[in-house]
């Protein structure tokens, strides 16, 4: 097992997992048991809710009566009476690999976040990616499937250099009505907005978690300098006396705003952290936050 | 104007830029560090794009380079002369500096490299001196050409001498050399000398020369004459030359001869000869053979007239018979007629009691009056030269006892008494001795007592000489050796003119080792604060 596997505490995921368990079990509960049954869209005969219709939705779902009211196609969702297919895509680009920590916190909040969906009875799979699907583990269940994902998390580093962040490479392996997770810096120019998006159509819940370093916004240099960008190789030169680490801390924030804004727009959960904060924590906040569900 | 002593420290510059200009390659664009995000920076201000600042040098590079630069001059050792000074260019004129190289003569080939060089000379004094013959020389002007050829060519000219190089040590001043090297000692002459330059020509290494042409009396026959010539290769490959020999200039004998690299052949050759001849050797090669770079020692020649083959002499006056026997026992003297209108002798043998002006050697046959045996042996003074090789027995002379007349040097005495006697005008001797006694003129040393006084008269050997005209087969070597000139000592006239410019240049490279350090200590203080990853500080 891999350096920031090791740190993964299983005491850590199953209070965690208790925790999640509490979070959701506030929710209207439709069958009782042991198991929260979370309540959200999907295979069933129970309606839930109305929804606008969106190309790749079966016509048979078409609310006439409801489309007539409101003047745009409708659809009904019913209540989803199976578990969850979670598909997790963890960016394995370079600059994931650059700074200390940086890796090491999204290896961690990947593998929690497949303890806690495994844990509530979701199947999950996870997809590593870069300018392509790099390793993929298919959608499984159990302890089996756990140890799987552990295993691949952890025998597979990002590359030194070179490659990039493409979120759109995992769209053919993923199902449509699905649950998405993407862990990833964004930090790529259009900062993955329409990747984001389109998941968020075709999924039936999307989450996204941006794991930032500080160093992704400081350099430290006498004289001048040569800043290289690690996946494109592109070079820029700079006059490390005069240039401003503080814009380019203000320019990444900017970015980080711009990225929530966008998922907000589209109902995907969004969180922000750096490599110095703990993976309980990111992912407690994370969930805590409104309109969550892990199922 | 500044000097480089050491000019070729300088050299190591054109590897060292380069190499100081690959390491800092990278320095123009700084430290590289790797960011997980480019277009966070982009456009910020001090930020530009990729190669957008290549025009600008890197300081540090720059800084180094002139430090290496100073230390480099440093070690050259620069100088300043306060005054330029006299240029002398020996010229060796030497018999193989008239070798004929492929296109010209090896001394136009010099002539042509000093002229090309003293370009460089314009405004020094230069002046142009023999090397072997001291004390001859021009003042030369670097684009009077014209008139150094001629100078040179009138030195060449001349019959060739060899001389003893310069004494040493040398006037003042720079001094250079133009030789071939041929000459033996050469080198050690320009280390000592202090030559700062030798200008060398001439690639031709062959030559052949004849090197001795002698001629002497048959021991056994003296109507003939023994010949002997000798030839000798002094190329790197064995050659056949063909000898010959004329008399009175007709063809008398020819010898076709294979000559070993390095070695001398020798023939000999008997023949009568009169007293008026001339003989000539001549070394000639084959038709199909390349022309003898060096034709002067190719031939050889030999007036018996002029080196005393037959010496005419005169004998005036009653003399004793035994000084006749003696006279016509030298097959060397000619004895003239006493007859008016006979040619000049040489020499007088006089027995008459005249008083004598001739210009020519007299030897003056004194007879005592009342002549005394005289006991003892005489004595050969310093001034005998060589008559003082002849042992002569006790008591055989017989004479007036005492000193006679004032002779100006006596020679040989027997106690108080003179024998012999020189005179200075005329020049010669006087004997004083009785030429009548029996006991004197029976000895066996008696005719070789009159020949060496004969021969000391006229100043030609008689008995057994041999005559012989020769060349130096040292001097017939052309073959050219690399002289070295000693460029690194600088001659005392240098040393004492020269003003050292080390302290001007050691200055500034402190200046920039003290900047550098300096530099150094700030990188070393911000690189202090950098991470691993290069970007986080």
């Amino acid at each position: 097992m891999s350096e920031p596997l090791a740190t993964l505490n299983e005491a850590d995921l199953q209070r965690l997992a208790r925790v999640a368990e509490r979070l959701f079990a506030g929710r209207p509960q439709l069958t009782p048991g042991t198991q929260p049954h979370r309540l959200h869209a999907g295979q069933g005969v129970e309606f839930l809710d109305h929804r606008n219709y969106q190309p790749g939705d079966n016509v048979r779902d078409i609310d006439w009566l409801a489309t007539a009211r409101s003047r745009r196609p409708q659809v009904r969702r019913f209540r989803n009476e199976t578990s969850s297919d979670w598909y997790i895509c963890l960016d394995n680009s370079a600059s994931m690999g650059l700074h200390l920590g940086k890796w090491s916190l999204a290896v961690q909040l990947a593998a929690a976040l497949a303890y806690l969906l495994i844990h509530l009875d979701n199947r999950v799979s996870i997809i590593l990616f870069s300018d392509r699907v790099d390793s993929l583990r298919p959608l499984g269940r159990g302890q089996r499937a756990y140890a799987g994902i552990l295993h691949l998390l952890g025998s597979i580093p990002p590359p030194t250099r070179g490659g990039g962040s493409q979120l759109g490479v995992c769209l053919p392996h993923l199902s449509r009505g699905c649950h998405f997770a993407v862990i990833s810096d964004f930090l790529v120019t259009e900062g993955m907005h329409r990747d984001l998006a389109l998941l968020a159509s075709i999924g039936e819940d999307t989450q996204a978690i941006q794991v930032l370093a500080p160093g992704d916004s400081q350099v430290t240099a006498m004289g001048n300098a040569t800043l290289i960008d690690i996946e494109s190789g592109e070079s820029c030169l700079i006059d490390a006396a005069s240039v401003s680490n503080r814009l380019a801390a203000e320019r990444l924030a900017s970015r980080v705003l711009a990225l929530a804004t966008h998922c907000k727009r589209h109902r995907i959960g969004f969180s922000s952290c750096t490599s110095v904060q703990h993976w309980r924590e990111v992912l407690l906040e994370h969930l805590m936050k409104p309109g969550r569900t892990l199922a | 104007m500044p000097e480089l002593l050491s000019p070729l420290w300088l050299l190591a510059l054109v590897p060292l830029v380069p190499l100081l200009r690959w390491l800092h390659r990278f320095r123009e664009h700084g430290t590289r560090i790797d960011v997980s995000a480019l277009f966070l920076w982009r456009g910020l201000p001090g930020t530009f794009q990729h190669g957008a600042r290549r025009d600008t040098p890197d300081p540090l590079w720059i800084r180094r380079a002139l430090f290496a630069g100073l230390l480099l001059a440093l070690v050259s050792q620069p100088v300043w002369y306060q005054s330029k000074p006299t240029l002398t260019v020996w010229f060796d004129h030497s018999l193989s500096m008239r070798s004929q190289e492929p296109e010209e003569a090896r001394w136009e080939q010099a002539v042509q490299q000093l002229f090309a060089a003293l370009e460089q000379k314009v405004g020094q004094r230069v002046e142009l001196r023999s090397l072997n013959v001291p004390g001859e020389g021009i003042p030369l002007r670097p684009d009077a050409i014209t008139a150094a050829r001629e100078s040179i060519s009138s030195w060449l000219s001349s019959p060739y001498r060899e001389g003893e190089l310069p004494l040493l040590p040398l006037q003042p001043g720079e001094h250079w050399l133009v030789s071939d090297g041929a000459s033996e000692g050469l080198q050690g002459w320009v280390t000592a000398a202090g030559i700062t330059k030798v200008i060398q020509a001439g690639i031709r290494v062959d030559n052949q020369a004849l090197t001795q042409l002698s001629v002497r009396r048959g021991l056994l026959d003296p109507s003939h004459a023994d010949i002997l010539i000798e030839a000798a290769n002094l190329g790197q490959q064995s050659v056949t030359r063909r000898v010959e020999l004329l008399i009175d200039a007709h063809s008398h004998r020819n010898w076709e001869l294979s000559i070993p690299p390095g070695k001398t052949v020798t023939r000999q050759y008997t023949t009568r000869l009169s007293g008026q001849s001339v003989l000539e050797a001549r070394l000639l090669a084959p038709a199909n053979a390349p022309p003898d770079p060096l034709p002067q020692d190719n031939r050889l020649l030999l007036r018996l007239a002029d080196s005393g083959w037959q010496v005419p002499i005169s004998v005036d006056g009653i003399c004793p018979p035994a000084i006749h026997r003696v006279v016509a026992g030298i097959p060397a003297l000619d004895i003239l007629s006493p007859l008016p209108g006979s040619a000049t002798p040489r020499a007088r043998i006089s027995c008459s009691g005249e008083a004598d002006n001739a210009v020519v050697p007299l030897i003056k046959l004194h007879q005592p009056a009342v002549p005394t045996t005289l006991s003892g042996a005489a004595v050969w003074q310093p001034g005998a030269g060589q008559l003082r090789r002849l042992v002569l027995p006790s008591a055989v002379f017989r004479g007036a006892p005492g000193p006679i007349g004032p002779p100006d040097e006596a020679i040989l005495t027997l106690g108080e008494t003179t024998l012999i006697s020189r005179r200075q005008a005329p020049p010669g001797y006087d004997l004083w001795f009785d030429l009548h006694y029996s006991p004197l003129i029976r000895r066996p040393e008696f005719p070789v007592l009159i020949t060496g006084i004969i021969e000391s008269a006229v100043g030609v050997p008689l008995l057994d000489g041999t005559l012989s005209v020769q060349h130096d087969s040292r001097a017939s070597r052309i073959t050219p050796v690399n002289l070295q000139a000693t460029s690194g000592v600088p001659s005392p006239w240098r040393v004492s003119q020269a003003v050292d410019l080390s302290g001007w240049l050691i200055l500034p490279a402190i200046a920039f080792l003290l900047w550098e350090l300096w530099h150094y200590r700030i990188h070393r203080r911000g690189m202090g604060n950098r991470t691993v990853s290069g970007g986080i500080p």
